[in-house]
């Protein structure tokens, strides 16, 4: 199997031990998994069906998938109640459990082991540079408590720690004041300087190209107006309205635009400070 | 200044929470990961190539979505010949988007018959969660809407359209576009969008204007406005002063890949003309129609009457008598004849009716019992189309119509009954576009659309990606009449059914080169100059194709 599906795989398997879905055995390069009833919901679209099933006190039996992630041909001898499919990057049923991931991955709290653990809230915030194209760049900070001291690229950094999601006994957290509203000011100051620090071209090409398709428009309507001239009131009035609305729909593509969306927020324990 | 905007729904989140952020570290790792995956790391990639499963596009396909993003800035006439796979490309151009968070609400407007084709595929091989519109309420509820342009026109659909933004507009079969006061084209001026794509092989039927108003949905001013534009570039109604300056305007706006150029490995086409001798009754019949209809083109032409009739009459003779006896009836009917003009029509009615046998069915039942695999007979008429139906049923062949007025349903089933239950498919060309064929290879064109543009079109049908066979192309060719020498024109001179032309399309109209054909037929004296003008006709077309070449090349 090519590495890439390997990976997919790999995570796969993390995602579903950690909303407790039942693995059962399976075939090399395949997985069997039974969801659980509220991860079934997000896996599958079928608002209805629940409603129903709710409404009407069902207990439909817990849904089973056989998910394969290589090229060989999907078993034949399955028994009746499982629904067997083909996973790759992008098919449907990726993108809902990437949905579910996201949702139930937003927040978290975790513990390095050792006998004093101070307190680091870690962001991860997309920063967009939007125009007609787009580019983002995935960044993540770590913040100190104690000293609010940044520590970028958080996340690499955390990689390399052993993080748990219960306190061991034997720590001792240092536990400080959470101003939440504070420390997204620190991470928002962050992406600015981060900001500051890109390659800014893409927006000046982009404010160019809005300035010259914004006034070959302008050209293009002053030159219909004089065609217009003699015509009658309501022609020119519907003319000018299709300018406004073509110079709206300019804007909302050339534009340019830097959006900051904070994805994710962590409260961690450690030992030590996130290394480089 | 760029503008600058900060989210704050995780701040709100995490205010609703009481500031506290619990949850499994596994899960926040995970979804790092995930969003790590669809984070756009470069401008310029077609980032969605790798979350494609269930489609391997071609290289030119890929070309076209990459240079419609990246340097026509979204909005653009997709304009490939028939083929090549426009709906790929435009299925390219708006999964990129979506991956790219670009574009969440599109509206994708197509033939009736088209909507579920189109759901079906971006669904399937896109993994674009599409539907069908339905009904009213289908405008706000679905993200990704496929629709008919025809029932988006009307309220209170047309109402919910234009209500709200669209980031994605997609026009299939955009020739339907090409009149600026038409309400189809009014409606796709009127909606508010930010991309914009345009999909049509013909953008220009009768007349450059039909370019011009294309273009200016997309981009207005583009070719300035009309006065400009009729001066700068248009020589005649139907060719360009300067192709390429032209060429050069459009390229702004406008990708058109040739079969020719592109790496798809088509199959073969293999041509064959049929020579057909008439019968006596047919030749008594096929004269007197077109010495009538010689003549009266003549005085027609110089009391400015219309010759419509003529025209259409004319051609009909080619294909069936049968088809020329619905014209003759309305020609008597509409009691707009002198008296001589009626007795002569009356006469050619009775000759039409008299005629006791059709050579051109007799041959297309033997060779469709020859053929012994799926068939696709091309008529221009629906009287002869009836006619064969009802020929082919008395021989025991199962045969199937399919028109372009068909409804939605009814296309798709038809098509699903040529597949699965008849031999023959019995189709009129507008019954043709957009639907796709690939499982028949073996098309008979019963009678021939007089220009090359049309002819293509019905090729396409069949000879596209998706085809693993050779395509047999057989072409009826009745002695010693009007017929003959349009195949040999098609086939010879242009060399339209083996090499494929390119942008004549674009040049020239297929009613202006009908026009043009038929002056030559009406207005020759005798056979040599007939020939020799259409010889004309035919370099015409030669170079307004080479001219683009060089235009390309350029």
């Amino acid at each position: 199997m090519p590495s890439e599906s390997q990976a997919l795989m790999d995570w796969a398997i993390r995602f579903f031990d950690s909303v407790n879905a039942v693995r059962h055995p399976s075939s090399p390069n395949s997985l069997r998994v039974q969801l659980p009833r509220e991860i079934d919901k997000e896996l599958t679209d079928r608002p209805f069906f629940w409603m129903w099933a709710e409404a009407m006190n069902e207990n439909p039996p817990e849904t089973i998938l056989h998910l394969q992630f290589d090229d060989a041909p999907l078993p034949e001898d399955l028994p009746q109640d499982v629904q067997k499919e083909r996973i790759a990057l992008g098919c449907y049923r990726m993108l809902r459990m990437e949905a579910s991931a996201k949702k139930r991955g937003a927040f978290a709290v975790a513990y390095e082991q050792g006998a004093v653990l101070h307190p680091y809230v870690v962001f991860v915030v997309k920063i967009s540079f939007v125009s007609d194209r787009r580019i983002d760049f995935l960044e993540s900070y770590a913040i100190s408590l104690r000293d609010q001291r940044v520590y970028p690229d958080a996340m690499t950094r955390l990689a390399r720690k052993k993080l748990m999601s219960s306190r061991s006994p034997q720590s001792q957290i240092m536990s400080l004041p959470l101003d939440v509203d504070a420390l997204f000011q620190i991470m928002f100051q962050c992406t600015k300087m981060d900001i500051s620090r890109k390659d800014g071209m893409w927006a000046v090409e982009a404010r160019k190209r809005l300035t010259d398709e914004l006034s070959r428009l302008e050209n293009y309507y002053k030159s219909m107006e004089n065609e217009t001239l003699e015509t009658n009131e309501v022609q020119q009035k519907s003319m000018a309205g299709e300018y406004e609305l073509r110079k709206a729909e300019t804007i909302w593509r050339f534009e340019p635009k830097i959006e900051v969306r904070p994805l994710q927020f962590a409260l961690v324990y450690l030992a030590t400070a996130p290394g480089p | 200044m760029t503008h600058y905007i900060e989210h704050d729904d995780l701040l709100s989140a995490l205010k609703e929470r009481g500031g506290l952020p619990v949850g499994s570290f596994e899960l926040f790792q995970l979804a790092y990961e995930a969003e790590l995956r669809s984070t756009q790391h470069s401008l310029d990639d077609l980032s969605c190539l790798s979350v494609l499963p269930n489609l391997i596009p071609f290289p030119h396909q890929i070309e076209t979505a990459k240079r419609v993003i990246h340097e026509l800035h979204g909005r653009a006439l997709l304009a490939d010949e028939v083929g090549l796979g426009k709906t790929i490309e435009a299925g390219l151009i708006l999964k990129e988007y979506i991956v790219r968070g670009l574009v969440q609400k599109a509206l994708i407007l197509v033939p009736a018959s088209l909507v579920l084709q189109w759901t079906r595929e971006l669904n399937e091989k896109f993994g674009v969660r599409a539907f069908a519109q339905r009904n009213e309420w289908s405008w706000t509820t679905y993200d990704v809407l496929v629709a008919s342009l025809d029932t988006t026109k009307r309220d209170p659909h047309r109402a919910a359209v234009l209500s709200q933004p669209y980031d994605l507009l997609i026009v299939d079969e955009a020739h339907k576009l090409k009149n600026s006061r038409t309400r189809n084209w009014q409606l796709i001026n009127e909606i508010q969008k930010k991309y914009l794509l345009l999909v049509t092989a013909t953008p220009v039927q009768n007349d450059m204007k039909e370019l011009y108003n294309l273009i200016n949905l997309l981009r207005p001013g583009q070719l300035g406005n009309p006065k400009h534009f009729t001066k700068e570039h248009v020589s005649t109604k139907r060719s360009p002063k300067n192709p390429v300056a032209l060429r050069h305007a459009l390229s702004d706006v406008m990708v058109r890949n040739r079969r020719v150029e592109s790496a798809v490995d088509f199959t073969e086409r293999h041509v064959k003309i049929v020579p057909l001798e008439l019968s006596t009754e047919e030749r008594e019949l096929y004269d007197a129609v077109t010495s009538f209809v010689r003549e009266e083109f003549m005085r027609r032409k110089e009391s400015k009457r219309s010759v419509l009739a003529l025209i259409t009459l004319q051609r009909e003779i080619c294909s069936s008598s049968y088809a020329a006896l619905g014209t003759l009836e309305g020609m008597l009917k509409r009691g707009r004849l002198t008296p001589s003009e009626a007795m002569r029509v009356q006469e050619l009615y009775h000759l039409a009716e008299a005629v006791p046998g059709y050579t051109k069915i007799s041959k297309v039942i033997e060779l469709i019992k020859s053929i012994n695999d799926k068939v696709i007979v091309f008529t221009e008429y629906r009287a002869t189309q009836d006619f064969l139906l009802y020929m082919l049923q008395q021989s025991n062949i199962k045969a199937v119509l399919f028109r372009g007025g068909y409804k939605r349903g009814k296309k798709d089933w038809m098509k699903d009954l040529f597949e699965r239950r008849a031999q023959v498919l019995i189709a009129t060309e507008a019954g043709g576009e957009g639907i796709n064929l690939q499982f028949c290879n073996q098309v008979i064109n019963y009678d021939l659309p007089w220009n090359p543009m049309r002819v293509e079109q019905r090729i396409g049908r069949v000879h596209r990606v998706g085809q693993t066979r050779p395509v047999y192309i057989q072409n009826f060719s009745t002695k010693g009449t009007i017929e003959e020498h349009i195949v040999r024109m098609l086939q010879d001179k242009i060399q339209m059914f083996e090499q494929v032309i390119g942008e004549l399309d674009v040049i020239l109209g297929p009613r202006a080169f009908e026009e043009d054909v038929l002056e030559a037929l009406l207005e020759s004296r005798d056979e040599s100059e007939i020939k020799a003008r259409l010889n004309v006709l035919s370099k015409r077309v030669k170079r307004s194709d080479t001219s683009n070449h060089q235009g390309t090349a350029t």
